[in-house]
């Protein structure tokens, strides 16, 4: 049986801590693995606070989906067009002193999402899906 | 998300307990760069089972200044969760980890 959650998000961190935890208490009530739930919080805050503080999103809409080929995210925001998937990512060989300190929330979308997709609708919104394990 | 210091030897330990993320990233630096006068400074992170990328900036950004002003900085005790942010990041590889309070210490 497929699950879905749709969670709105228009405010601050407190908002996104809101939306966070009940994605978080629906996937528990769902037994899902601990590493997926914590994969999902994460990137709830990387991409929605991404979308609201640089992309001046008025509002972010998360829309998980649980079934038996686990769990999907879509996130859609009206924002200023941001590709994630092809934004380019820090220099993680750097030594300390040379180390930037943004970018970081970008390599951890990319290397915790599978099947990462971006695409700008035709209402002129950015689309962002994913699927995690 | 709250701090607790405690000194052994000549090192401070700053055990946070809590999230380290969007909401409580500044107030975490605001904490941990002060306390980078009193010696080398250890990270406990075993009571954290959240860092986001903005809790990422907070450490980086006091190790930076650890290292500008010469004083040693580490992390330790890290959650399985915590541990995985740090090894995709890369922090793994830039900020010195130890499993354990103790590990931490000892190292100096």
């Amino acid at each position: 049986m497929t699950r879905r959650l749709t969670l709105r998000v228009t405010g601050g961190s407190a908002e996104v801590s809101q939306a966070q935890a009940t994605l978080v208490a629906w996937l528990e009530e769902d037994d899902a693995d601990p590493r997926t739930i914590a994969r999902a919080e994460l990137l709830v805050e990387e991409i929605a606070l991404n979308a609201l503080d640089h992309g001046q999103a008025r509002g972010v809409t998360i829309a998980a989906t649980r079934d038996e080929d686990g769990l999907g995210l879509v996130f859609e925001d009206d924002g200023g067009a941001f590709d994630p998937t092809t934004a380019p990512l820090p220099d993680l060989e750097r030594a300390l002193e040379e180390a930037t300190i943004g970018g970081r929330g970008l390599v951890l979308l990319r290397k915790l999402a599978t099947a990462l997709r971006y695409e700008r609708t035709a209402e002129g919104h950015n689309r962002l899906s994913m699927t995690l394990s | 998300m709250q701090i607790v210091e405690t000194r052994a030897g000549a090192a401070m330990v700053a055990a946070i307990d809590g999230r380290l993320d969007t909401a409580t990233a500044a107030e975490a630096e605001t904490k941990l760069l002060a306390l980078l006068g009193a010696g080398p400074l250890i990270v406990d992170l075993e009571a954290v089972r959240y860092v986001s990328s903005a809790g990422l900036r907070v450490l980086l950004k006091t190790a930076k200044q650890a290292q500008s002003a010469g004083v040693k900085f580490s992390v330790c005790a890290l959650q399985p969760a915590v541990r995985e942010v740090f090894e995709i990041s890369g922090f793994d590889r830039i900020i010195p980890s130890y499993a354990t309070r103790a590990e931490a210490i000892a190292a100096g």
